[in-house]
């Protein structure tokens, strides 16, 4: 018996599908971090361990690794998972698009977590849009709770199918919180056990035609499947009275109950719930839509239900404008909707009375939003500053996905694509330059530790191959930082905690032909200087090729004795003369406008903000009049 | 079971999520339905922070502006930002010695809308006994005494013993005491 079933907890979305893996058995799992999924994984590990359950977990070195991984492993009859946020499924796309086809043995699932908004990442693509396109099916939770009981949900039906199956919870159900009654573990006793069966595992395109009209067959019963389903589809006051009703999935369907029920007007109106986006449960949808006279489709980020609904001239949505048609569909952009659209149909008498009134005294007050920005004592904007400060304007700044794209704010970065094109770019502007056989600018990439063994190995041995000559910084703070201190390959530590292999920096690139290459402490900013003119020196050389500098210097918050290299305060000096120079070109939060300068309009003296100061010193060179120093001295 | 909607604003580094975490288990204790959400910004150290609890029979994790009964700014600019989730009627609590740090257009917006404005100076208080990181618990322990808040001193104290690690609870206990007192005082 477990300790934890029948308790109630509360728990973050994340961690309730984590609970929610170990309560369906899954054996595998997979995972590269990313907002708003990373926390599932370790979740995941960490329930198992509190109930004695053997698993095997990773972080992969991409989505698309960790999902053949993963998929591999099902095709043994275990069960399997593999996690990532919806950017990373682009990456996985591949193998994704061709598992619908060959199918699995044991349970797969894929969860994506979405990001309308969006939030913290490139696009605001819909996950469920992918799974339409991939012909897999897919969940779209709700709530944290309503996402832990979907994963059994979600194992059974793609092992009484043998199909891949997709979850999607979007962000607000991965960072929401909601009490959950835990159930019991299913602990499988399945030995891997691969059974060959090359027409299917390793299917050539004329069995591939046949491979697809398998699928469709079992999208078809799937169809039925949903179709009887009442857990994720289901309809809430199904007996008002009413012309008007609404078709909501996902988070959008809570927000709209909390808004009716704050309005009194939810017993008002009938609201069909859609947990199966696809494959599209046509006769549950269009048998309800068919009882009114307009119905109102809310999802979100795109249009998936409402694309296949038929009957076009019931449906109002994001397609006719009655629904923003980007952006994430907070309580207030809906209310604002559900406002509009009820009194229009006559639900409510007139438009709720909302009053925006302290919203407005508050925009008027215009206070500034707080940039993102590279925390103080960040390693990443000591190797900007140098880069910036010695190639200047000329330069240009590759970089990739990562905390460091914030170089930005240090105009050290030019593009910031996806995952890995801080050296492919690196290698296309080089050419385009190149092919003008005149002076190529100098160009520097930038990418993360973790971001490298993602997509940049590929794009370094493209690079070495085609004889490019640009500065590679690989950002070396020794973890994944940004999505909250996940291992990298680099350190050999696993998603457990055990150790794997350590695979060093410096040896892929060697080993990929990159004749120089460095490691260099970006706190060292003299040496990094004279590190980037070296390698300058190296690619403009006859036997130049990319040069490759590490800068390696471990991230603050994962480890605050490392990046500590004074024991002294940082303080400002009487020398100070309020040019602003240090707060526009190291822009750190911790450097921060003091007392304006008398009779020079616009100037103000810099101040140290000691609540945020980590006290590095990396300041200190960068004013030229020596106005900062170390207490001590 | 009573519904309650509070937002807990500030910046990274406040202890925040603590913050709202012992009402989460406060009500749980009860057995009351809990959600709630966290939301910040991109940077991993001093950008926005605003914590949603609400509890009662709600469905969406996220408060919806112009629903919050309580709003507490631990820091006086994110409590200013997030104004506009108070509603009418509701509970302001603010971080800051007096109430000059809220512009005068948007006290007089409060005042309209029956918001019960308060002020406590919690981090004065935890700096001067040198431990800033307790000035959530100051917060807590004054908002524990308001009539609008549906739990008792007692549970809450009960509560953060549990959660606090021993090294720091006499510390937490104290601030929770010292608030209750002052946001009783100021009845």
């Amino acid at each position: 018996m477990s300790d934890f079933a029948g308790k109630t907890m509360v728990l973050l979305g994340n961690e309730a599908i984590g609970r929610g893996l170990v309560e369906a058995g899954c054996q595998l799992a997979m995972s590269y971090p990313g907002t708003p999924s990373s926390e599932i994984l370790p979740s995941f590990v960490r329930f198992a361990r509190v109930e004695n359950i053997d698993v095997h977990s990773e972080w992969s070195a991409n989505e698309k690794v960790a999902f053949e991984e993963a998929l591999a492993a099902s095709y043994t009859g275990k069960r399997t998972t593999v996690i990532m946020k919806q950017v990373g499924m682009n990456v996985a796309a591949d193998p994704m698009m061709s598992s619908a086809y060959t199918g699995v043995k044991g349970g797969f699932l894929i969860i994506t977590a979405d990001d309308p908004g969006p939030h913290s990442s490139q696009t605001e693509q819909d996950t469920r849009m992918f799974a339409l396109f991939a012909k897999i099916p897919v969940l779209d939770p709700a709530s944290p709770d309503e996402a832990r009981r979907m994963v059994p949900y979600a194992y059974e039906l793609s092992e009484k199918y043998e199909i891949p199956v997709i979850m999607r919870p979007s962000l607000r159900v991965c960072h929401g919180r909601e009490s959950s009654t835990l159930e019991e573990p299913l602990v499988l006793d399945r030995p891997a056990n691969f059974v060959k069966d090359t027409h299917r595992w390793a299917a050539t395109p004329r069995y591939r035609l046949k491979l697809h009209q398998q699928l469709n067959e079992k999208l078809v019963k799937i169809t039925e499947d949903f179709e009887a389903d009442t857990t994720f589809n289901f309809v809430d006051n199904a007996d008002a009275k009413s012309s008007f009703a609404i078709i909501a999935a996902g988070m959008p369907y809570a927000t709209i109950r909390d808004i009716l029920k704050e309005h009194g007007a939810f017993e008002r109106v009938p609201i069909l719930k859609i947990g199966t986006a696809y494959p599209y449960p046509k006769k549950t949808i269009e048998g309800f839509a068919s009882r009114y006279d307009k119905v109102l489709v809310v999802e979100e980020p795109d249009a998936v239900i409402e694309l296949q609904l038929s009957m076009r001239n019931r449906v109002m949505g994001r397609h006719d404008g009655t629904v923003p048609d980007a952006g994430e569909l907070t309580g207030e952009v809906l209310t604002d909707v559900l406002s509009k659209v009820l009194s229009d149909a006559g639900v409510i008498d007139k438009p709720w009375v909302i009053s925006r009134d302290l919203r407005k005294v508050v925009d008027d007050l215009e206070i500034p939003v707080r940039p993102a920005s590279l925390c103080p004592g960040c390693p990443h904007r000591s190797s900007f500053y140098t880069i910036r400060k010695l190639f200047g304007k000329k330069g240009i700044y590759t970089s990739d996905i990562g905390c460091y794209t914030l170089g930005l704010n240090l105009d050290a970065v030019d593009t910031c694509l996806d995952m890995g094109a801080a050296i492919s770019m690196a290698t296309g502007f080089y050419h385009a330059y190149n092919h003008d056989k005149g002076d190529v600018p100098p160009i520097v990439a930038t990418i993360g530790d973790s971001t490298f063994f993602h997509g940049g190995l590929p794009a370094l041995a493209g690079a070495i191959y085609s004889d490019a000559r640009y500065i590679l910084v690989i950002l070396d703070n020794l973890v994944t930082a940004m999505t909250g201190m996940q291992p990298t390959l680099a350190l050999g530590v696993q998603a457990d905690g055990t150790l794997g292999t350590v695979l060093p920096l410096e040896d892929a690139c060697k080993g990929l032909g990159a004749r120089f290459v460095r490691v260099q402490d970006p706190y060292d900013q003299d040496g990094m200087r004279d590190v980037l003119k070296e390698a300058q020196e190296h690619c403009r050389g006859p036997e130049g090729r990319v040069a490759v500098i590490i800068a390696r210097h471990a991230c603050l918050i994962n480890d605050k004795a490392a990046a500590k290299a004074n024991v002294s305060p940082v303080t400002i000096n009487d020398n100070c003369n309020g040019c602003g120079l240090c707060r526009k070109t190291f822009e750190c939060t911790a450097l921060v406008k003091g007392d304006p300068v008398e009779g020079k309009e616009g100037r103000f003296y810099t101040i140290i903000d000691r609540r945020v100061c980590a006290d590095c010193g990396q300041c200190i060179p960068v004013c030229n009049r020596g106005a900062i120093q170390l207490l001590e001295n | 079971m009573s519904a309650l909607n509070m937002l807990f604003a500030g910046v990274g580094g406040q202890g925040i999520l603590f913050a709202s975490k012992i009402f989460f288990e406060a009500a749980m204790k009860r057995g009351d339905k809990v959600m709630g959400a966290e939301t910040h910004g991109m940077s991993q150290r001093g950008g926005s922070v605003v914590s949603h609890f609400k509890m009662g029979d709600q469905s969406s994790a996220m408060v919806i502006p112009g629903t919050a009964d309580v709003l507490v700014g631990l820091e006086r600019t994110e409590g200013l930002r997030n104004l506009e989730f108070l509603r009418g009627g509701g509970v302001y609590l603010v971080n800051a010695p007096d109430l000059s740090c809220i512009p005068s257009s948007a006290m007089k917006q409060l005042r309209e809308s029956d918001i019960k404005v308060h002020h406590f100076d919690a981090d004065g208080i935890a700096m001067a006994k040198k431990k800033p990181l307790t000035a959530n618990l100051y917060l807590i322990g004054y908002l524990c005494a308001q009539p609008e808040i549906p739990f008792e001193h007692d549970e809450i104290k009960e509560i953060v013993g549990v959660l606090t690690k021993p090294a720091f609870l006499a510390d937490n206990l104290d601030a929770l005491q010292v608030g209750y007192e002052k946001g009783k005082a100021q009845q």
